[in-house]
């Protein structure tokens, strides 16, 4: 009888603790959750604390309290507790993510890598593909910050092949981390995804114009770019890129819809263009006695074009259409030899030499 | 019970016959039941009465627990860092109650529950009075409550042996069991502060019983682990304290934790220094002066609360807070100083609580400071502040207890984690020596000699050396007949060295005494063809082994003249003789030094 009285006692004693106990640490914790979102992480830190004083084994305090310490710049602190939380739950997606901030902030980028993919691969209590895509973005943006293009890019790869075609704005970062990668095939239809579903994102139309003029897609890329808002195209990037495009499409003697004197007109002048360019870039070299081995090409490759330069005048190349994609190829193979003697070319010779490097990649 | 009758399909006075039906079954099989338990042979109902105390004491210590906490919730406020005027009146205003409620209504409640219980076991034949429960409970809950400096395992410890105490004299068990009883109630009201079975039983054996006898040691394994059990239900049974798991990589990263092991146990002997020259002290110190000692020690606490308000209270969350490297070396540092003063105030101002808790936060700031600073110096250390707090919390124990096998268990087990066990060995193995080498007397018999206690030194006892047969027998004095020798030579050999035993050995260990007055008596014809193992013998002769300690050989010299130390591989090899003389004349030289 007095066991079970006082058994009783005990009992009703520690709901009735327990209840007080918890009422308390929830409130605090509630204030340390408003506290850590207002941007005051020093105060949730002390909140947290008070309220793991009450219940020192809650795990999902112990977590807001490491978010909060990290918040507030005490890394050490944030990782001690987090260490600790790993050590009962190796696999929690939200721990190992915590830790890989920390580790990045701190500038580990192999720890945070194996973080970030512990985490990845981890336990995510809610949504885990949607948590998983993210830590994923987050992991490829930390290596491209650090420059590892060499671990981005196969991340970047499986974070696209895993966004749907219809999630715009993860289709939108996608895109972006694509591009950032310069993987502008797969940037290029990640924003032509977006611009399906609105035809005047910004967003998508910056960087289709982008990947497609990287993918020698001039046209693409001028229709892209012009669709921009004035204010987008001042930008110094899309106006340098918008003014190559254009002029291209106005040196371009390949473009289907141009007549026959038209393309012979293109044809001839970025003959003309090349190789008074590559006799500038020899002129230079007028005076040293031993050639280099790119002067020398250059110079065999000029001999050449002008052995047969006859041929590709305007007159000729109207009359016998079929000389201009040969002219063309002189050209390119003058401004190349050029421009690996003298350097990248400029002005209208760097659009020559653009064109030649987008048909070199379009027909191999 | 099987039988008891369904009450769906029948009347209601069907129903009232079937209740009384039901009770008097219930009450037959109650008096049969219990009847059993009564008559159980007595060693049996004590492992049973081992649990019984186990769930009180582990309910009395949920209660305590809630209670301190509580008064602490009521009398401090939820909110961190109350007001300073509020700090110092809580403490000092308790401390006044606390020396009051001491003074006039529970006396019996002052002191350390370690010496109490041990008084109990070696001096009032297992008494330890049912106010003392109350009493503790009370004046401790006010004093942890309202700030001291104290932790609640040392008064849980002594109302486990207060309620075991009263359990074993209200079912009025034997003198004897009575007596031990109290250690088992101890063991479970520590194991229930501790959340920590092991390091409980451990303890009671390591200081309070000395010994492990089978009899005692189950119902002191059962008393600890269903009060372990008990407070687990109500309070969760999650460790006290959390660390990350970590790996002692290379062998010489364990002297990191030597150099700690050093650090704890000078520390340590400071802090008993200390003690065992202010508490005298303090004692004498006019009768008047214990109302307000207390309430002082209060104030000055509060004084060191109003910025570290760590050091108020048992601590427990501050622990945890440097187990996770939460602060620098300097605030750890000036915690474990700190702490150190503030609960030698608490302790020496006579104030009802234990050290228990402030040793181990002592423990853990000075660890943790420790392994800071030696990665400051040498960063390839490793491990975390955190693993050098946990460590630092076991070689501190140890140090200031002198408790060295408690002190690893507890450390594992407060954490959970038996990654750190070797660091904690050899850091706690450390502290002791030095601790034990600068200060002879430990804690718990410095303070009952100072109470005018002799009660025994588990730790002497532990250190006394131990005396062997082979310390007192001797190898020559005896003569060694073989049994085909003649006996006219063993007469010769008799009259040559005179009042020499003559010892002869018959085979599988069967030795004998041959009185060499009896082959004289023999006529010349006869002692002609005698042999010495015709002659007539006294025997068989108790044997004893030279690694027998010297209380077992008392025990089994008897009445023998002489006794025979063999060989345990050939009990026919003779080691040396032994005779109640020479076992005198040992003990003798062993206690003149």
């Amino acid at each position: 009888v007095i066991l079970s009285g006082f058994f009783s006692l005990t009992a009703f004693l520690s709901r009735m603790y327990h209840k007080e106990i918890h009422v308390l640490a929830d409130d605090m914790f509630a204030q340390g959750q408003a506290n850590l979102k207002a941007g005051n992480p020093q105060e949730a830190v002390e909140n947290l604390r008070n309220a793991l004083k009450f219940v020192p084994g809650n795990e999902k305090f112990q977590m807001l309290l490491a978010q909060a310490l990290a918040a507030s710049g005490q890394y050490r602190e944030a990782r001690n507790y987090l260490e600790t939380l790993l050590s009962e739950s190796p696999g929690s997606g939200d721990i190992n993510l915590e830790l890989a901030r920390i580790a990045a902030h701190e500038g580990k980028v192999a720890e945070a890598e194996r973080y970030y993919h512990s985490a990845i691969y981890g336990v995510w209590e809610n949504d885990p593909i949607a948590m998983r895509w993210m830590v994923r973005q987050e992991l490829c943006d930390f290596l491209l910050a650090h420059g590892d293009l060499l671990q981005a890019r196969p991340e970047i790869m499986a974070l696209d092949e895993n966004t749907p075609s219809n999630e715009i704005p993860h289709l939108k970062i996608a895109g972006s981390l694509l591009l950032r990668a310069g993987m502008w095939s797969g940037a290029l239809r990640a924003f032509q995804a977006v611009l399906e579903a609105d035809k005047s994102d910004v967003e998508a139309l910056r960087g289709a114009g982008i990947s497609a003029f990287e993918l020698g897609h001039f046209a693409d890329s001028q229709r892209y770019l012009t669709r921009l808002p004035r204010e987008q195209l001042s930008s110094p990037e899309v106006q340098a890129k918008l003014s190559v495009s254009e002029g291209i499409l106005g040196a371009d003697p390949f473009l289907p819809e141009l007549s026959t004197a038209q393309k012979a007109a293109r044809a001839s002048r970025a003959f003309q263009l090349a190789e008074s360019n590559a006799k500038a870039c020899l002129s230079k070299f007028s005076g040293s006695s031993a050639g280099s081995p790119t002067q020398a090409k250059l110079q065999q490759t000029l001999g050449q074009a002008q052995s047969s330069e006859a041929g590709w005048s305007e007159r000729e190349l109207e009359r016998h259409p079929d000389r201009v994609d040969a002219a063309m190829k002189v050209a390119f193979e003058l401004e190349d030899a050029a421009s690996a003697a003298c350097g990248e070319p400029q002005g209208d010779d760097h659009i020559i030499w653009l064109l030649g490097q987008s048909r070199k990649e379009a027909v191999p | 019970v099987t039988e008891i009758p369904s009450y769906a399909n029948q009347s209601t006075a069907a129903a009232g016959a079937s209740t009384d039906d039901f009770k008097s079954r219930m009450r037959e099989l109650w008096r049969r039941w219990s009847g059993r338990i009564l008559y159980l042979p007595e060693d049996q109902f004590f492992l049973f009465l081992a649990v019984l105390i186990g769930v009180f004491s582990g309910l009395s210590v949920v209660c305590f627990r809630i209670a301190i906490d509580w008064i602490q919730l009521t009398l401090l406020g939820p909110a961190p860092g109350p007001s300073p005027v509020r700090i110092l009146v809580v403490i000092t205003g308790g401390g006044l109650a606390v020396a009051l409620l001491i003074l006039k209504v529970f006396p019996r409640a002052q002191g350390s529950g370690v010496i109490r219980t041990k008084t109990a076991v070696y001096i009032s034949n297992g008494y330890v009075p049912f106010q003392t429960v109350i009493g503790k409970f009370v004046t401790c809950a006010i004093a942890i409550g309202s700030g001291q400096s104290l932790g609640p395992e040392d008064p849980s410890l002594q109302m486990g042996a207060g309620i075991a105490s009263k359990i074993g004299r209200s079912l009025r068990l034997s003198q004897e069991k009575i007596r031990l009883i109290a250690p088992v109630g101890a063991a479970a009201g520590l194991a229930a502060a501790f959340n920590a079975p092991i390091s409980a039983v451990l303890f009671v054996i390591e200081e309070i019983i000395g010994t492990w006898s089978g009899g005692v040691l189950g119902a002191i394994v059962l008393a600890a682990v269903s009060s372990v059990v008990t407070m687990r239900g109500f309070l969760g049974a999650e460790s006290l304290f959390r660390v990350p798991e970590f790996r002692v990589a290379r062998p010489r990263e364990l002297v990191a934790y030597a150099a700690l092991g050093v650090v704890g146990g000078l520390v340590s002997l400071i802090f008993l220094k200390w003690i065992a020259y202010a508490r005298p002290r303090i004692q004498k110190l006019p009768a008047w002066t214990r109302y307000f000692q207390p309430a002082i020690a209060g104030l000055l606490i509060g004084i060191i609360g109003i910025w570290f308000p760590q050091v108020m209270g048992a601590g427990y969350s501050v622990i945890d807070q440097a187990m996770h490297g939460q602060f620098s070396w300097k605030l750890l540092l000036a915690l474990a100083a700190l702490k150190l003063i503030a609960s030698g105030l608490s302790f020496l101002s006579n104030t009802p609580g234990g050290l228990f808790a402030p040793t181990l936060f002592i423990g853990a700031m000075l660890g943790g400071a420790t392994g800071a600073i030696e990665q400051h110096f040498f960063p390839s250390v490793a491990g975390t502040v955190g693993t050098f707090s946990l460590v630092g919390m076991g070689t501190f124990f140890a140090g200031f207890l002198r408790i060295p096998i408690t002190s690893v268990f507890m450390v594992i087990e407060v954490s959970g984690n038996y990654t750190a066990i070797l660091p904690v060995m050899i850091s706690t193995m450390v502290a002791y020596l030095i601790s034990r080498n600068y200060q002879k007397v430990a804690l718990f018999d410095m303070l009952a000699r100072q109470d005018g206690m002799a009660l025994p030194s588990i730790e002497e006892q532990r250190e006394r050396t131990a005396l062997l047969v082979e310390d007192a027998m001797h190898v020559d004095g005896v003569i060694l007949a073989d049994a085909a020798e003649s006996a006219a030579e063993l007469i010769n050999q008799a009259k040559a060295r005179p009042g020499i035993p003559i010892l002869i050995h018959l085979g599988r260990g069967d030795w004998r005494l041959i009185d060499p007055e009896e082959l004289a008596r023999l006529s010349p014809e006869v002692l002609e063809s005698a042999t010495a193992g015709g002659a007539k013998a006294t025997g068989p002769l108790p044997t004893l082994f030279p690694d027998l300690l010297l209380d077992e050989a008392l025990r089994a010299i008897g009445d023998s003249p002489v006794v025979p130390v063999v060989n345990r591989g050939d009990k026919g090899h003779l080691e040396g003789i032994l005779t109640l003389s020479d076992v005198l004349r040992t003990f003798r030289n062993e206690q003149s030094g």
